[in-house]
């Protein structure tokens, strides 16, 4: 029998008995299958439908509205607020993710040492991605606060000049970036340390004695060996920083003069406060097309490394 | 006969279980906001039990916090059920007029008590013959100012704008600046709609029409430039507290808010309140505006105890009901009636400085966008950031005056379509 449970006579056509045992035996698997598959119909694909078709309307909260074609695109298209945001998301994105897994691995490969395996330690990293993140950036905007901030008055004492945090517009895209980095270093690290963790100790005994240096040993061992699980967390960060919306939402509000503006709190600021769900939909729609181009990229990376 | 009584009894008792039921079952709820002063809830929860007990109801009151308060709202509007009174706030009551049903007769009534409401009151909640919202609150933003710092630098609290910008050259060389935010949050929305309306410039018409493009606009950038030489560059930065901070951390002298600072500092910093003085907000070249947030009460078109929730917004205004909650707030909730005579005895005000200042605030109060038609791109332009964000680009010199005036005139017309 092949693993997927055909035998091949039911593939060649088969007996009657085969084929209703067939049936009856793949009846059973999609049963099984039917809970996720309803999750994921309801929670997922109507939702996308919906919002794709909301995109085509001028549909306003609790008014169905009419269809009205590309309207809304051209509405964003001749603002310069939609360009602003979008410049910001993908420099927000492609920074952030960056940062992240720089020092993300740099972190992972030091759990990894024997001295900084404590579990302690350990869970002392996860902290920040561990934390509500409304508790944890409302730390960070007190942080950076101008007045009361301890950024400042460190800076201050220090003899340094105030730094204006959140009031201009390349510290403010800073700090998003500082603070997305902050809460995203955990989920790098982690994962990474389980990759580190599954590379068989006699490659690099073997590299050792073949004379490797440290750095070989990184290039030529961890570094292809920790690509697959590499590559799906960076997947999962891409995804999880273009469409995060509570840290520009509580640090900023898209502030100064929308130089921190993202998709998700523009399509917030149009769909639900402003109450334009078409407009908020069509804003919203604009983080798809880059979710999909990196899954897709990373996924077939993926799969010819992997497989 | 044993039977039968065994019988009887049974069915007494299904019956009575019944009745019961239907009677706990019947439901009045209400969706409001968590308020900043905790007893305004509590004397809010307190009425709402006393209400049940009167008509053998139950009433239920979710509150959530602010910032939730528009998805919550839109989320309920978009399914076209929940909660039988809710909180609207500013333009929401045209926003969603819809899904509200008239509310004429419950004003009637409380127009007879208090005599009526003020201009603003009727913007927000008078769409057309009808009342879609009862108006209850609104927060009066006056000027608040340090009395200490004023009469160290030799200048007297602000009239005009002209003479806030006096001020605030004198003020920042004592090294107490004035603040006023030009960001993205509620403050700035507000008080700068309240500058170009003194300056006599509207961004939009009563039609609709798009008039931003105006000398008056001009003026009054060219004020906001001059006036931020004299501010904090964090004042590009705040939230709707970033004010209060500055007047609670002792380094500022002056804002433009609701009483809301004037509650904290009188809770937990006495050297500041006592140096606190409330004045009306200034007035332009072409009059004196005010404009904050404003709370309102509508009734849901799904809701199935229309009747019983107009005799609770009724309940709500009850004279001693009503006045008592404005009590509770600690007289944060300011009534929206024309004539505050009634209120005027409440011990509330009495640690207040200025307080007739206050009271005087809601003869100036618009809407934010006055004399533009309340509704959904009147609410979408506030939400939009858009004339915090003329100044911001005019004042930090991103943009010349004539280019921001451009740039927020585009981001209109996308809104209005005129």
């Amino acid at each position: 029998m092949r693993a997927d449970g055909e035998t091949p006579s039911a593939l060649l056509g088969g007996s009657r008995k085969t084929m209703k045992s067939r049936i009856r035996n793949n009846l059973v698997g999609y049963s099984f299958l039917f809970p996720a598959l309803a999750i994921i119909l309801g929670m997922i694909a109507i939702p996308l439908v919906m919002s794709i078709y909301l995109c085509f309307t001028d549909a306003r909260i609790g008014k169905p509205g009419h269809f009205v074609g590309l309207e809304n695109f051209k509405f964003l298209f001749q603002n310069d607020v939609f360009w602003t945001t979008l410049y910001n998301s993908i420099l927000f994105t492609v920074v952030s993710v960056a940062l992240k897994l720089v020092i993300g691995l740099g972190v992972a490969l030091l759990l990894y040492q024997p001295m900084f395996s404590n579990r302690w330690f350990r869970a002392i990293i996860l902290l920040p991605w561990v934390i509500p993140s409304a508790f944890s950036i409302l730390g960070w905007l007190w942080i950076l606060d101008p007045l009361y901030g301890s950024l400042n008055w460190i800076l201050t004492h220090l003899g340094f000049s105030k730094v204006p945090w959140l009031s201009s517009p390349f510290w403010a895209r800073f700090s998003v970036i500082l603070v997305n980095t902050w809460r995203g270093v955990p989920f790098f690290a982690i994962g990474l340390l389980g990759g580190l963790v599954g590379i068989p100790k006699d490659v690099y005994e073997a590299a050792e004695i073949d004379g490797a240096g440290a750095f070989k040993k990184f290039w030529s061992i961890t570094l292809p060996l920790l690509k697959p699980p590499l590559l799906v967390i960076t997947l999962f960060s891409v995804v999880m920083t273009i469409s995060d919306f509570s840290i520009v939402y509580i640090l900023t509000r898209g502030g100064p003069m929308n130089s921190t503006q993202v998709f998700a709190t523009l399509a917030y600021q149009y769909g639900l406060s402003g109450g334009q769900l078409g407009l908020g939909a069509a804003v919203s729609l604009f983080m798809f097309p880059f979710l999909l181009f990196s899954a897709i990229i990373l996924l077939r990376i993926i799969s010819k490394e992997v497989y | 006969m044993r039977r039968l009584v065994l019988l009887l009894t049974i069915v007494i008792f299904l019956i009575s279980s019944i009745s019961v039921l239907a009677q706990q079952s019947k439901e009045l709820t209400i969706l409001t906001w968590a308020h900043f002063v905790r007893s305004s809830d509590e004397f809010l929860k307190q009425l709402a039990q006393e209400f049940g007990k009167k008509y053998g109801v139950n009433v239920r009151i979710d509150m959530v916090s602010l910032n939730d308060m528009a998805s919550k709202l839109a989320a309920e509007m978009e399914s076209g059920a929940g909660h039988d009174i809710v909180l609207l706030m500013n333009y929401s009551t045209a926003l969603y007029k819809d899904h509200l049903i008239p509310l004429n007769d419950v004003i009637k009534e409380i127009e007879k008590i208090y005599g009526p409401y003020q201009p603003a009151a009727q913007e927000a909640s008078k769409i057309g013959e009808n009342w879609y919202s009862v108006p209850c609150y609104y927060t009066p933003a006056p000027g608040v100012y340090r009395k200490d710092y004023f009469k160290e630098a030799g200048v007297k609290p602000p009239d005009t704008f002209e003479e806030l910008l006096e001020a605030a050259k004198k003020l920042h060389e004592t090294g107490h600046p004035v603040g006023l935010p030009i960001s993205h949050c509620g403050d700035s929305n507000d008080w700068l709609f309240q500058l170009l309306a003194s300056f006599g410039a509207h961004p939009v018409d009563e039609n609709g029409n798009v008039t931003i493009d105006s000398p008056e606009t001009r003026e009054a950038i060219e004020y906001v430039k001059e006036l931020f030489k004299y501010m904090s560059t964090d004042v590009l930065s705040w939230d709707g507290a970033g004010n209060n901070r500055w007047i609670l951390s002792g380094v500022g002298s002056y804002i433009i808010n609701s009483l809301s600072v004037v509650v904290a500092a009188r809770n937990n910093f006495p050297e500041i309140f006592e140096n606190l003085g409330l004045i009306l907000p200034p007035a332009g070249p072409k009059g004196r505006y005010s404009t904050t947030s404003l709370y309102t009460y509508g009734v849901t078109e799904w809701s199935k105890n229309k009747e019983l929730a107009k005799k609770f917004l009724l309940f709500l205004l009850d004279k001693e009901n009503f006045r008592g909650w404005v009590e509770a707030s600690g007289g944060y909730n300011m009534p929206l009636f024309k004539d505050l005579t009634i209120f005027k005895d409440l011990k509330c005000w009495e640690n207040y400085p200025d307080i007739e200042a206050v009271f005087k605030v809601g003869d100036y109060y618009h809407l934010p966008l006055w004399p533009a038609p309340p509704g959904g791109a009147a609410q979408l332009t506030y939400d939009s950031y858009i004339i915090p964000d003329m100044f911001a680009y005019a004042a930090t010199g991103k943009m010349t005056t004539d280019e921001a005036i451009k740039w927020a005139e585009n981001q209109l017309k996308k809104i209005w379509g005129k």
